[in-house]
């Protein structure tokens, strides 16, 4: 039997999480957004409200929670928080956290999880390099042994959290040209300060840009031993689950963006008037209200059954795929139409739309493309 | 001598799935699969997929040796092993 009733702790969690989040989130938005600023204290702000510690195991200060209500609090957040930046940066915080919790050993997870749970260490993971993008197995980034540990030399690029992070979750290649489970590729965790290791400036975007993004460099980075999280050989298989978790995440972000756009858009429609009615009478501006909201319910079933399966302990590889496609598509087509319903009021900075839609371009790049989403589904197909 | 019909199955999935457009004309139950470049990152995602469906076993991170997947008939001992452990867990 199905039951699609939240728990009275989730309907709570999701209230208290979007009053703090209006409370405290979208005061000068606009402002980090046209100077491209991190909001330093709106992070600490969202981990004293435990919006970091989602997914950390009680003994190292979290939680514990699933994760269906950790998509359930990111939907909340993103729907109360209108700097999507910051919820990006936040996601990125707790898929470090999740690979930590998932294949870090007990001397990492003693290490790592508090400090990151507390917003006190920033995390990023690399994968993204300039030659491989969606074709993760082609990068370059290489690491080989070297006496006690192991030395990194390549580069990374689009890196959230990059330029603010102190560990990042590297992904790297072993000399092998030719061997099963991606190319042996293995997953590390390389502090600030390493010798060898340095971070680029953070680029200039078109949105998200109170998200820091930059290149890392590793020139014969060494990495002790003990700073491999999971197995050698194991990378491709750490990115398979991280990614589900991602887009999971992601995907909670989008809906609750969605609903938000959705809700300024009906108010908008409601209170307009053109020869001498409300526009929202009009079936060409409802008939778009009516496809955010068709395309919000649908991507709300996707999200959940996405969540579910992966608290079920199962793989989600398809319907993270699915749903990363429709919903981060839905979004885009959400935030430029209500654009448009909002008229020239929507082309303004002040409106906030502009800016929703600016951030929503990213949403069909990261996390992987419609493209490669497309290809996927057709792959899972036997196409 | 009667053949397996699952391990008929998974042969045919390699086949038909995995090293399709890919050059590979026979696959007999020891062809070296690596070496033959049969399985890239989402082909061995959706062999995982198949296993854990059609076997009703779990697939975990200790299994994924380049030796439990170097060929049909290393996977297929690891699907044996699997189920006699008691399939899912």
């Amino acid at each position: 039997m199905m039951d699609f009733t939240l728990t009275d702790t989730q309907q709570l969690q999701w209230q208290s999480i979007v009053d703090f989040s209006r409370r405290e989130l979208n005061a000068e938005v606009r402002e980090a957004d046209r100077d491209g600023t991190f909001p330093r204290e709106k992070w600490h702000k969202c981990a004293q409200m435990g919006l970091l510690a989602l997914l950390t195991p009680e003994e190292h200060g979290g939680l514990n929670e699933n994760l269906l209500s950790s998509a359930l609090s990111i939907e909340a957040l993103s729907y109360g928080c209108q700097d999507s930046g910051l919820v990006h940066a936040i996601i990125t915080q707790l898929c470090c956290i999740v690979l930590v919790k998932l294949y870090g050993s007990p001397e990492q997870k003693e290490r790592y999880l508090g400090r990151l749970s507390s917003g006190e260490l920033i995390a990023a993971q690399s994968i993204t390099e300039p030659d491989a993008g969606s074709d993760v197995l082609s990068m370059r980034t290489k690491v080989a042994e070297n006496g006690a540990g192991y030395s990194l030399s390549g580069g990374k690029v689009f890196i959230s959290n990059g330029p603010l992070a102190g560990m990042v979750i590297v992904f790297a290649k072993n000399g092998a040209e030719k061997s099963a489970f991606g190319g042996d590729i293995s997953c590390f965790l390389v502090d600030k300060g390493t010798a060898g290791f340095s971070v680029g400036n953070p680029l200039a975007k078109m949105g998200l840009r109170t998200l820091q993004n930059s290149e890392l460099f590793f020139d014969d980075a060494f990495v002790p031993a003990d700073m491999m999280l999971g197995k050698s050989g194991h990378g491709m298989f750490i990115f398979n689950e991280a990614i589900e978790w991602e887009r999971v995440l992601m995907t909670a972000s989008h809906l609750g963006t969605m609903e938000r756009v959705l809700e300024k858009s009906v108010d908008y429609v409601k209170t307009r008037k053109q020869f001498g009615r409300e526009i929202g009478k009009n079936q060409s501006v409802s008939n778009k209200i009516g496809n955010i909201k068709v395309n919000l319910e649908l991507g709300k079933l996707m999200l959940y059954k996405m969540a579910w399966l992966k608290d079920q302990g199962k793989r989600a590889t398809l319907e993270a795929s699915v749903g990363k496609l429709f919903v981060s598509e839905s979004l885009k087509s959400a935030c430029l139409d209500a654009v448009q319903i909002h008229g020239g009021y929507g082309y303004m900075q002040e409106c906030n739309l502009e800016r929703d839609l600016r951030d929503s371009i990213a949403a069909t790049i990261y996390s992987g493309t419609s493209e490669i989403q497309h290809n996927i589904i057709a792959r899972l197909l036997g196409l | 001598m009667q053949v397996d019909p699952k391990l008929i199955k998974l042969i045919e999935f390699i086949k038909k799935d995995l090293a399709r457009g890919k050059g590979i004309g026979d696959l007999s139950e020891t062809d070296d699969l690596v070496e033959a470049e049969v399985m890239d990152s989402l082909g061995i995602m959706k062999l995982i997929l198949f296993l854990e469906e059609n076997f009703s076993i779990k697939i975990s991170d200790d299994d994924l040796t380049l030796e439990n997947f170097r060929s049909v008939q290393t996977i297929y001992s690891l699907v044996e092993k699997k189920v006699k452990e008691g399939g899912r867990k």
